[in-house]
């Protein structure tokens, strides 16, 4: 009875911290508006060695759609977007750890993978629904984009996850959680 | 003082980078050569020259039109004569009708290949194929 | 002109978030329906205004920015006849026409959903009282965040990580924040005639 709420909680706390880093996100002065640096993805990043596959993914979803919400854009092609992109992003990450192991790969690959992927797709719904064809030619300097930052997201990912008392603790409770 | 400083801050940053560099596993170093190339090669595949589709332009008292060669258009392109039907199809175009009297255009056929053209000169109508970027006046014509 | 702050406040009393969401539903269904421009540019304008009525920030700039973009990376690809030349680039009409489409469109969309969600609406999904309590912790982080260290960033967050974890979340029950029965039921009467507005709008144009 203890540890299901102890995990509906931490979900909650992740939840909150990608609202957090949304909203920075969101306030800092970005020369081109597609710019994304994904600063929300951290709190998924963490998430991937800590819970199931469903509750995972809720909270991919609860990353989603607050975001949307905190920005306004629930129902436009920018929230289709973001769902896309970060969609492909979690799935590609989660799978890739679970795939390889935490021996083979470390948050490093696992950012610039998710980055490039959530990139991929956006570039490919612009193809889609606004660009067109023209959509190519954005796609080498955002690819390079989403390389950059996914490497430095998953190099402070992996920093963090080792430093971190409470990502420690979350992992020992949650672990106990499993083996019962 | 500050030169030794400045060593010493190249060194310490050097020894984080070397560190972070024995800290990536396997996978994490082939993901990034991964990503490194695709990169790369993605500037390459779409900006370069050779990459572009080939265009129709199409001239007809002092309108011009522009459309990939691979679109699907009937185009009625006016002229002192009358209307001149261009269609474009399956990569390639040709003159359907023309209000012209000895048809020349329309037996000229299809063109699909860059340089080529057709025109039916009695109604002012030109039809040239060309690849990017729209020069003005006409590329080396083959007939 | 009414402040900014009084007018969050009357809407607020006035509409409920529910509401809101709802006829924004509505209206994005008119809006996909009808492929004429002229409707959806003026779907844009009209709740660009309703935003603004709302006490929202529009970025007229932004605005601007992505209309020019998204035109600018269809005429990219000529089509159709050619209208004037920039230098040696050819501006073609099809091109420039579906690029103004796409980026209309965009735009009405972006401000009609800015219109309808509002932060305090409430998911009646199962993760509704999950996405509640993210945002309550969430305010709960606005309210440390003074506590980040620059200079031991991991630390900091972690320690605010920590302090937040021990915290026991009670999920209250969502009081509304509206005004009296009467405001919202002229609120709701409001958003009820400018749907029906739309609508007509809807069925006596050509499509």
């Amino acid at each position: 009875m203890d540890q299901p709420i102890k995990r509906q909680s931490t979900l909650a706390l992740l939840g909150a911290l990608c609202l957090f880093l949304s909203t920075i996100e969101y306030l800092i002065p970005k020369p081109l508006p597609f710019i994304r640096i994904g600063l929300a993805n951290i709190p998924i990043m963490l998430a991937i060695d800590l819970f199931p596959f469903a509750s995972f993914f809720l909270l991919v979803i609860i990353k989603i759609v607050g975001q949307a919400i905190i920005t306004g854009s629930l129902f436009s092609y920018v929230f289709l977007f973001s769902f896309g992109g970060t969609v492909a992003s979690a799935l590609g990450m989660y799978l890739l750890r679970k795939l390889i192991g935490k021996e083979g790969i470390s948050f490093v690959g696992i950012g610039i993978a998710g980055a490039l992927l959530s990139n991929a797709v956006q570039i490919l719904l612009a193809w889609l629904l606004i660009f067109g064809p023209s959509a190519q030619f954005i796609a080498p300097p955002l690819l390079l984009l989403g390389l950059i930052t996914g490497l430095l997201l998953g190099i402070f990912c992996q920093h963090f996850s080792e430093q971190s008392r409470w990502y420690k603790q979350t992992i020992e409770e949650h672990q106990n959680d499993e083996s019962r | 003082m500050t030169a030794i400083a400045a060593m010493m801050k190249v060194a310490t940053a050097a020894a984080a980078i070397k560190q972070l560099f024995t800290r990536f596993r396997p996978a994490d170093l082939v993901i990034l050569a991964l990503s490194i190339i695709i990169t790369i090669s993605s500037f390459f595949i779409v900006y370069a020259k050779n990459n572009s589709e080939l265009q129709v332009v199409i001239e007809g008292m002092g309108q011009s039109y522009i459309y990939p060669l691979s679109a699907d258009e009937t185009l009625r392109v006016r002229g002192p004569l009358g209307d001149t039907l261009v269609v474009i199809h399956h990569g390639a175009v040709h003159v359907e009708d023309s209000p012209c009297k000895n048809k020349l255009c329309i037996a000229m056929g299809e063109i699909s290949q860059q340089g080529q053209w057709v025109a039916c000169l009695p109604n002012q109508v030109f039809v040239r194929i060309i690849g990017k970027p729209v020069k003005d006046g006409l590329d080396g014509s083959t007939y | 002109m009414m402040s900014r702050d009084r007018r969050i406040d009357l809407s607020y009393r006035f509409f409920t978030s529910k509401d809101l969401f709802i006829s924004g539903l509505l209206c994005i269904l008119a809006l996909f329906l009808s492929p004429n421009l002229y409707f959806r540019a003026f779907l844009f304008v009209y709740f660009y205004f309703f935003t603004w009525i709302q006490g929202k920030r529009n970025s007229l700039v932004i605005t601007l920015f992505i209309t020019v973009s998204i035109v600018f990376f269809n005429l990219l690809i000529p089509y159709g006849k050619v209208l004037f030349r920039v230098g040696t680039f050819p501006v073609t009409q099809g091109a420039l026409f579906t690029g103004l489409e796409k980026a209309i469109t965009l735009e009405a969309l972006i401000m009609l959903s800015r219109a309808s969600i509002r932060s305090d609406l409430q998911l009646p999904w199962i993760f509704g009282s999950l996405i509640a309590e993210s945002f309550r912790i969430f305010e709960e982080l606005l309210a440390n965040k003074k506590q980040f260290d620059w200079k031991k960033p991991i630390e900091s967050i972690d320690t605010i990580l920590l302090k937040l974890s021990e915290k026991k979340f009670l999920i209250e029950d969502q009081k509304t924040i509206g005004g009296t029965k009467r405001e919202r039921a002229a609120g709701s009467l409001l958003l009820i005639l400018q749907t029906a507005l739309i609508w007509t709008i809807f069925f006596t144009i050509k499509h």
